[in-house]
């Protein structure tokens, strides 16, 4: 028997199981993002208001009048703001909170469950309740600690404003993150941590030296998402402020809706859209070609 | 219902009717009635009068404004429409002007006028206005944290739902003259699209219920709103006040402003709420108006 023309068949047979299996995500992929993205472009090349029957091809005129204008530019160093301090605090919280679960005996199934409650509550909801307790619960406390920034609802003032959103999406953005890092500390061969120690080596160089570059592929995860969940950040402001207080937490995110939808200019929230797809993507690339590099290779 | 009758024939695209209205909207100041009866506090007929009231109460240890400035639309509808019409009625001339070049939010008076009524408002409400959105506004309300409400009728079921006990009424917001233009809008109305819609009787059938009295006097009951539909009587026995000068003094407004300027007007309404100061704002309303007809 000729082997060499079965193991052709076998080859020939993975790779159509690989084809049909792969099929319906790229064909999912496709329809609800590529061909949307594809028809969005051509709109944002247009004058089209998203209602009227007829439009005109202008080119980037678009592009030039949203780069233009203040309330974008005002609505991106918003957004780059809120992400960095998103990621910091995500990746900080999340990692202290997994290192304390993972060294947690006693009832940790408990205390898992209650850090990831968060992450099963819609977006919304939280925002909503939070509302209230920034209107009604919060205030009192600040007048009890005579603090005066915080005797009064933080979404009023322009300038806690952003930071109250921010705490919002930290509450809840830490959950995942948080089962993630677990779930990363858990793959550390414990008898490195020990040949570690026999050589003298310190809790911080432990973790430098063994933890983190275990942790890489989670974190470049994390990062990535929160960095995303940071420059596209929208239901919690809709939510609480819808932008303001007088455009003070106006981000990209609510730019491109009210662009779309109340103010009649849908190419140029497309053309919005579009800028900010360039801008997630070229920090999505770097972050990963920065900690590549950095990771444990897979053993 | 003349009004009603020059905005449908206004209303036409090319010859052909496609929008019908259905509830009529207007503004006022709901009051506490209970709080009224018990200190004596008697109805504004100028602002001057809403002025003295403020004082008074005030000096009782009452808020006299629940305002909502969380919500950037109220600030807009509740406050700055519902004063500003009261001397202006409709905006056609004026939106009309203002395209035309022949005036200006700052050379205009009616609107410098309102803008620092609403400041005056603002300073007259709980502290934290700005941090407080519609829904608790009607909440505070309606469990007596303050004794006035700037807003439209369409507020009251709400403020009915948050307080079934509660004995509110709304007066007509007074102008400095007392004699006012009672102006009113379209709320809610309905329209249909023009071609190609293999659901036609679906529609016809639908339209015809929504606008017969038994539909429209449902909504109205509903809603509280004036209505559209001849025969309909709508049941707003709390905003008698108001709706006898509406049957006096009733101006329909059904301008609606470019596309976009609305939005942009809110946000520096909401600005002007925390910083008080109308000249920057009139500018800026200026150069959104320029913005807007330019885009169009």
């Amino acid at each position: 028997m000729y082997r060499g023309s079965n193991n052709n068949k076998r080859v020939c047979k993975d790779k159509w199981v690989m084809i049909m299996f792969t099929l319906p995500i790229v064909f999912l992929y496709s329809f609800f993002f590529l061909i949307p993205m594809l028809m969005g472009f051509y709109y944002s090349l247009t004058d089209w208001n998203g209602i009227s029957e007829n439009y005109k091809i202008i080119g980037f005129k678009n592009y030039i009048e949203v780069i233009k204008n203040s309330r974008f530019r005002n609505a991106i160093w918003f957004n780059i703001r809120y992400m960095v301090l998103l990621v910091i605090f995500v990746v900080i919280i999340s990692l202290i909170i997994a290192m304390a679960l993972n060294r947690t005996k006693v009832c940790s199934t408990l205390f898992r469950s209650i850090y990831f409650v968060p992450a099963v509550l819609s977006l919304v909801t939280v925002a909503l309740i939070w509302n209230e307790l920034f209107y009604r619960v919060v205030p009192v406390l600040g007048q009890k600690l005579k603090i005066d920034w915080l005797s009064s609802s933080l979404l009023g003032n322009p300038k806690t404003a952003m930071y109250a959103i921010l705490a919002v999406n930290i509450w809840q953005g830490c959950s995942i993150p948080t089962v993630l890092f677990l779930a990363g500390l858990q793959s550390v061969p414990t008898e490195l941590y020990e040949a570690a120690t026999v050589d003298g080596a310190g809790r911080w160089e432990r973790f430098k030296n063994i933890t983190v570059p275990f942790l890489i592929p989670v974190l470049n995860m994390v990062i990535i998402t929160q960095i995303k969940s940071g420059l596209t950040v929208f239901d919690y402001i809709k939510a609480m402020t819808d932008g303001g207080p007088g455009n003070a937490t106006e981000a990209v995110g609510l730019l491109i809706y009210k662009y779309a939808m109340q103010e009649n200019k849908y190419s140029q929230s497309i053309a919005v859209a579009m800028i900010l797809f360039v801008i997630v993507g070229i920090i999505s690339i770097v972050t990963l070609r920065t900690t590549s590099d950095k990771q444990v290779e897979g053993g | 219902m003349r009004d009603l009758v020059q905005y449908l024939e206004a209303a036409k695209i090319n010859g052909k009717n496609y929008i019908m209205p259905i509830s009529i909207e207007f503004f006022g100041i709901y009051y506490n009635v209970d709080k009224f009866d018990k200190n004596g506090y008697e109805v504004p007929k100028t602002w001057d009068d809403l002025v003295t009231l403020a004082d008074k109460l005030k000096k009782d240890n009452e808020i006299p404004f629940i305002l909502s400035n969380k919500d950037s639309w109220t600030i807009s509808q509740a406050l700055v429409f519902n004063i500003e019409t009261k001397d202006r009625g409709s905006h056609k001339k004026f939106y009309d002007d203002l395209t035309g070049g022949n005036t200006s939010f700052e050379k205009d008076k009616i609107f410098r006028s309102a803008l620092e009524k609403t400041c005056w408002m603002v300073d007259n409400a709980q502290s934290d206005n700005i941090s407080v959105s519609y829904d608790q506004a009607i909440n505070d309300f309606a469990t007596g944290k303050g004794v006035m409400f700037p807003e439209g009728i369409y507020s009251l079921p709400s403020i009915e739902a948050a307080n079934p006990e509660m004995n509110v009424a709304m007066f007509s917001t007074p102008n400095d003259t007392g004699d006012v233009k009672e102006t009113v809008r379209i709320d809610m109305a309905v329209a249909a699209g023009k071609n190609g819609n293999k659901h036609d009787a679906a529609i016809d059938k639908f339209l015809d219920f929504l606008t017969s009295e038994k539909g429209a006097q449902m909504f109205s009951d509903m809603d509280h709103s004036l209505s559209a539909i001849q025969s309909v009587k709508a049941s707003n026995e709390k905003a008698k006040l108001v709706v006898d000068s509406i049957n006096n003094n009733r101006v329909l407004d059904a301008t609606a402003p470019p596309a976009g300027f609305e939005q942009a007007k809110r946000s520096e309404l909401q600005t002007l709420v925390m910083d008080g100061n109308v000249d920057e704002c009139l500018k800026k309303l200026d150069s959104d108006w320029k913005e807007s007809i330019s885009g169009q």
